[in-house]
């Protein structure tokens, strides 16, 4: 059973809500061991495709292929296998972490020791205390304990850090590169470009349903050219935009937030039209910033939207 | 098994931890008792709000009978024209008269507004009188095997309600499975089990579990501390008063399923099941006797389940006369409706896509 280079196999895979096709004939293949990561904006159909490989949806067509074995839907034979964190985890109120830790731990043949999970997740001050008192980042990391009881071979963290503040999001990411280490092969969905960039060995970038494009994050950013992006707030003008392209600017332009982003090999130069072509039109520019391009350029250049504007 | 035990240990857990759920199932039913229970009948030792009643004296019989109700002052009269002169100048609340095969109750009716339980005095007597023809003195003993003792208690109004109390107490398993099956569904909470390979009977059966100890030991609960404010023995059959609850709460729990069926929205069934069980209360005898309404009320109290599981209550407490065919009756139509139920929407509550 062991015998396989990808655990999990998605082809054509669709699924639909009345007229809404929320999953559109999506195919992917998941490395064992690594992370991979589907990373779309609110809507793109991240949550459905996780759910039917967790066994909550049932696909309307397609092929999945999970440890190697062709499933029709995924049954109990697998859910012995594999980890949950769905995106809200609600638990029944007034039982304690540990307890609720324990009574899920009992529902599989095998897994790993409570006290160990409530170490590993940083709990074990809080074992004694209702799930209904804990913190965001605490309540996330009790969703990701519940996903190890049975020390699975295969984790779904579905936005498991949505919400939660800096300090907490990097606490989540440290356990899930601790994951990794021990040979977890772990999905994530996100909306969040820098925890892609920062956790993923694998990107597919989805959106309407359907995988827009998918590789590497280094490799999803050299896919759309230029060294530099640079952006500034400038009032919407057209002839100040058409200026721009005039002088060969490469440009998307946010009119719902006054925001222009440049990409460009020459950033001297660029800023330099930017500003000319500003002043010119009596524009005023504000909050330059010049920066690496990332997968939400990536996104940008791909749907012309970007991925938290819904 | 193991799954089973596990998640009726742990509901059992959150249910006594939930303070709402705590005040309604154990501290409501015991209030409702203390102020119904002042309304309908002190407590012995609290002052006995006393009826006058007449007797003819040629009714010696019937005489017996009367002295063991509780809070009846008894005149005894020679003639009919004397008894019901009293009656109407106010010196007696009530008049009884018995030919030998109907009662006849005279009742003055500016004592009847004062005295809720002169409107029950027909009843009650009914009850005690049964009891005498039934070769019943005042220990009363088992007559014959298939009967159930009915009437070690001593008859009185307040002895009658209290067993209706538990119904409380059982009724709220209505809630309990409006939880399960509706909030627990539309808060996600469900969803967390679903993506475990846990069978769907196993959690269904072990949170029914959970929830069915709590009633059970919560009516018990009631049952004992009403027996210890009101000063009252109840005189239990274990085997029937246990089988009673049970297929009570089962049947309750049946109720809740079905609302949950009826209506998707959780907090729509909740409202049902609360407007449901006040009517239930109201119209099945249980905080006060059904003689208080006109016969048609009376008729629509019947076909309610309640007044079979508050019937059933007071049979097994010794306060009403009852054969045990109608408690395995009433239990075997609750617990099928609960098993049929049960079979239909426990085997979907783990799919989070509706068919």
């Amino acid at each position: 059973m062991n015998n396989y280079k990808f655990i999990v196999e998605v082809e054509d895979l669709r699924k639909t809500y009345g007229n809404v096709k929320a999953v559109d004939g999506v195919n992917f293949k998941i490395k064992k061991g690594s992370i991979f990561t589907l990373l779309g904006p609110n809507g793109a159909g991240k949550t459905t495709t996780l759910e039917i490989i967790e066994g909550l949806r049932i696909p309307d067509g397609g092929n999945i292929k999970i440890f190697g074995k062709e499933v029709k839907r995924i049954g109990k034979e697998e859910k012995e296998l594999i980890g949950v964190s769905l995106q809200e985890t609600q638990l029944i109120s007034h039982l304690t972490v540990k307890e609720t830790l324990s009574m899920f731990r009992s529902f599989y043949k095998k897994g790993l020791k409570v006290d160990d999970i409530l170490e590993f997740i940083n709990l074990k001050d809080k074992a004694k205390s209702p799930v209904d008192k804990l913190s965001g980042g605490q309540k996330q990391r009790l969703a990701i304990g519940l996903a190890l009881v049975n020390d699975p071979e295969l984790l779904f963290l579905d936005e498991p850090t949505t919400g939660l503040d800096p300090q907490a999001r990097r606490s989540i990411w440290d356990l899930l590169l601790q994951l990794k280490k021990q040979g977890k092969t772990i999905v994530l969905t996100t909306h969040y470009m820098e925890e892609a960039e920062f956790l993923a060995d694998w990107v597919c970038i989805m959106d309407y349903g359907k995988i827009i494009r998918e590789g590497t994050p280094e490799d999803l950013i050299k896919s759309i050219g230029g060294e530099s992006v640079i952006e500034v707030d400038v009032e919407e003008n057209h002839s100040f935009l058409d200026r721009l392209k005039e002088l060969g600017v490469n440009y998307t332009y946010n009119p719902k937030h006054g925001r222009l982003l440049a990409k460009t090999d020459n950033v001297l130069e660029t800023i330099d039209s930017i500003l000319k072509t500003a002043r010119e039109c009596s524009l005023k520019v504000r909050n330059e910033i010049i920066r690496q391009p990332n997968l939400e350029d990536v996104f940008l250049t791909l749907t012309g939207r970007q991925l938290r504007e819904e | 098994m193991k799954v089973f035990l596990s998640i009726a240990l742990y509901r059992f857990k959150s249910f006594y931890r939930d303070t709402f759920t705590f005040f309604f199932t154990l501290v409501l039913p015991i209030i409702f008792a203390v102020i119904f229970g002042f309304i309908f009948g002190r407590p012995e030792g609290m002052g006995q709000s006393t009826i006058k009643v007449g007797i003819l004296k040629d009714n010696e019989d019937l005489i017996k009978v009367v002295e063991r109700i509780e809070g009846l002052n008894i005149s005894i009269l020679s003639h009919f024209d004397e008894l019901k002169s009293l009656v109407l100048k106010g010196s007696l609340d009530g008049g009884i008269l018995f030919d030998g095969k109907t009662f006849n109750l005279i009742i003055n009716f500016s004592s009847f507004q004062q005295k809720p339980f002169l409107r029950t005095l027909g009843d009650t007597i009914a009850n005690a009188y049964s009891l005498k023809e039934a070769g019943v003195e005042e220990g009363f003993i088992r007559v014959e095997e298939e009967f159930i003792d009915p009437g070690k208690a001593r008859v009185s109004n307040l002895g009658y309600m209290l067993p209706g109390v538990m119904s409380f107490s059982i009724a709220s398993s209505i809630f309990s499975m409006i939880a399960l099956f509706g909030y627990y569904r539309k808060r996600k909470i469900l969803k967390r089990f679903a993506v475990s390979p846990i069978n769907p009977f196993s959690f269904v059966l072990g949170m029914i579990m959970g929830n069915f100890l709590i009633t059970l030991l919560s009516s018990l609960f009631v049952l004992f501390a009403v027996q210890i404010i009101f000063n009252i023995k109840f005189y239990i059959n274990w085997e029937y008063l246990l089988l009673s609850i049970s297929s009570s709460i089962l049947g309750m729990m049946a109720l809740g399923i079905f609302l949950t069926a009826l209506f998707k929205e959780p907090q729509t069934a909740n409202n049902v099941g609360n407007l449901l069980l006040n009517i239930m209360i109201f119209f099945s005898g249980i905080y006060f006797p059904l003689s208080f309404l006109p016969n048609y009320l009376r008729t629509f109290g019947q076909i309610l389940p309640l007044y079979y599981v508050a019937k059933a209550l007071r049979i097994s407490v010794g306060v009403e006369e009852g054969t045990p065919n109608f408690i395995f009756s009433m239990s075997i139509i609750m617990v099928s409706v609960f098993i049929i139920l049960v079979s239909i929407f426990g085997r979907d509550i783990l799919q989070v896509e509706e068919k």
